[in-house]
């Protein structure tokens, strides 16, 4: 890679990391606090038809914390090869389930950050951009920590 | 560069609460008036539905959530519920139709058991348009009259065009849409929840 080039995957990888930090940081925020909002993104999550009650309950006191602490992971960086592989599979369920409701016909909120935004082509896009922009910092990720591996290599 | 990261962090944190502040701040204001209320008027929750009766979630929804509610929140005083006729008339050829027999049906009194009657035949009525051969087969002939005497009403789809009206101020465009209304805040939901899901959290409102 020349040097222009590794310049220019510093500066977009860190652009990356700090739109998704935002962006779960954000989301994640969103549906814990206060108490009500936890419960809130039960329902939406129950509106998708997907998942029994004890499946829906589960996935809502889990999430948001586990967005909040992914948003935290990608902007100090820790381990950023694995952290944005999983940020990129999260991406990845959401979409599906998003997906398959939509194709479903099913109304449904978002749940994405607070309430009150329908699943739509537009959030939809809008998802698909972040999943982007997660490959990308994966690669990116995964090159770096081969480059960092191989230059260690003694000889 | 640790310095500009828990910097960076703070602002978003920070940036993250604001804004969530102001997504329920907003929504503060699509209070609905309580007049239209199944139920006490003076109820600390309010749950305000928009339904299409030709729209398989909403048939979803009034049964599956909406006679619950009625049977367990509504009849303690706990719940004010408010259905709104939105008929959705570009994809949905007859249910104006049927939302006129809804109004007509409320005016004598027999709005439940209309509404409980169209939704449930839903399937029958929504492929031909017939509803009132539907109705007249339900319902006893004296009952029948009265709503075809209501029908006949130029005034009867006023209520709603007046629900129409509130939906295009809410930003409503699809059905089922509903907004709960408790402690001065208002939320908007989309879709048909799960019963239990949804008596959670008006549990949790209600400090039940």
């Amino acid at each position: 890679m020349t040097l222009q080039r590794a310049q220019l995957d510093r500066t977009v990888r860190w652009i990356a990391r700090l739109v998704l930090a935002g962006v779960f940081l954000y989301a994640g925020y969103s549906k814990a606090f206060p108490v009500e909002h936890r419960l809130q993104f039960e329902i939406t999550l129950s509106t998708y038809q997907l998942l029994p009650p004890w499946a829906v309950i589960a996935v809502a006191r889990v999430l948001p914390w586990l967005e909040i602490a992914l948003g935290v992971l990608l902007l100090v960086g820790w381990q950023l090869r694995y952290f944005a592989a999983f940020t990129a599979l999260l991406l990845t369920a959401f979409m599906i389930a998003m997906g398959i409701t939509y194709a479903r016909g099913i109304e449904a909120n978002c749940g994405c950050f607070g309430f009150g935004e329908p699943i739509s082509p537009q959030s939809l896009l809008r998802d698909s951009a972040f999943l982007v922009l997660a490959l990308y910092l994966t690669v990116s990720a995964w090159r770096t920590a081969r480059a960092t591996a191989l230059q260690a290599q003694p000889g | 560069m640790r310095t500009r990261i828990l910097a960076a962090s703070l602002l978003l944190l920070i940036s993250a609460g604001w804004l969530a502040a102001q997504n329920t701040a907003n929504a503060a204001n699509l209070a609905p008036d309580r007049t239209a209320c199944l139920g006490d008027r003076e109820a600390p929750v309010i749950i305000e539905v928009f339904s299409d009766f030709q729209c398989p979630s909403c048939q979803q929804f009034f049964f599956g959530i909406a006679q619950p509610l009625l049977r367990e929140y509504v009849s303690a005083g706990m719940v004010c519920l408010i259905y709104r006729e939105m008929p959705l008339e570009r994809i949905h050829a007859h249910a104006r139709q049927a939302a006129l027999y809804s109004v007509a049906a409320g005016r004598i009194g027999r709005w439940m058991q209309v509404t409980t009657i169209l939704y449930g035949t839903q399937n029958e009525w929504s492929k031909d348009g017939n509803i009132e051969a539907v109705l007249a087969r339900e319902l006893p002939e004296d009952v029948m009259s009265q709503l075809r005497r209501q029908m006949k009403d130029t005034k009867v789809g006023a209520p709603i065009d007046r629900d129409l009206a509130r939906a295009r101020q809410l930003g409503v465009n699809s059905t089922p849409t509903w907004f709960l209304t408790a402690n001065g805040k208002t939320e908007r939901q989309s879709g048909v929840p799960q019963y239990v899901i949804l008596k959670r959290y008006l549990d949790h409102l209600l400090n039940r």
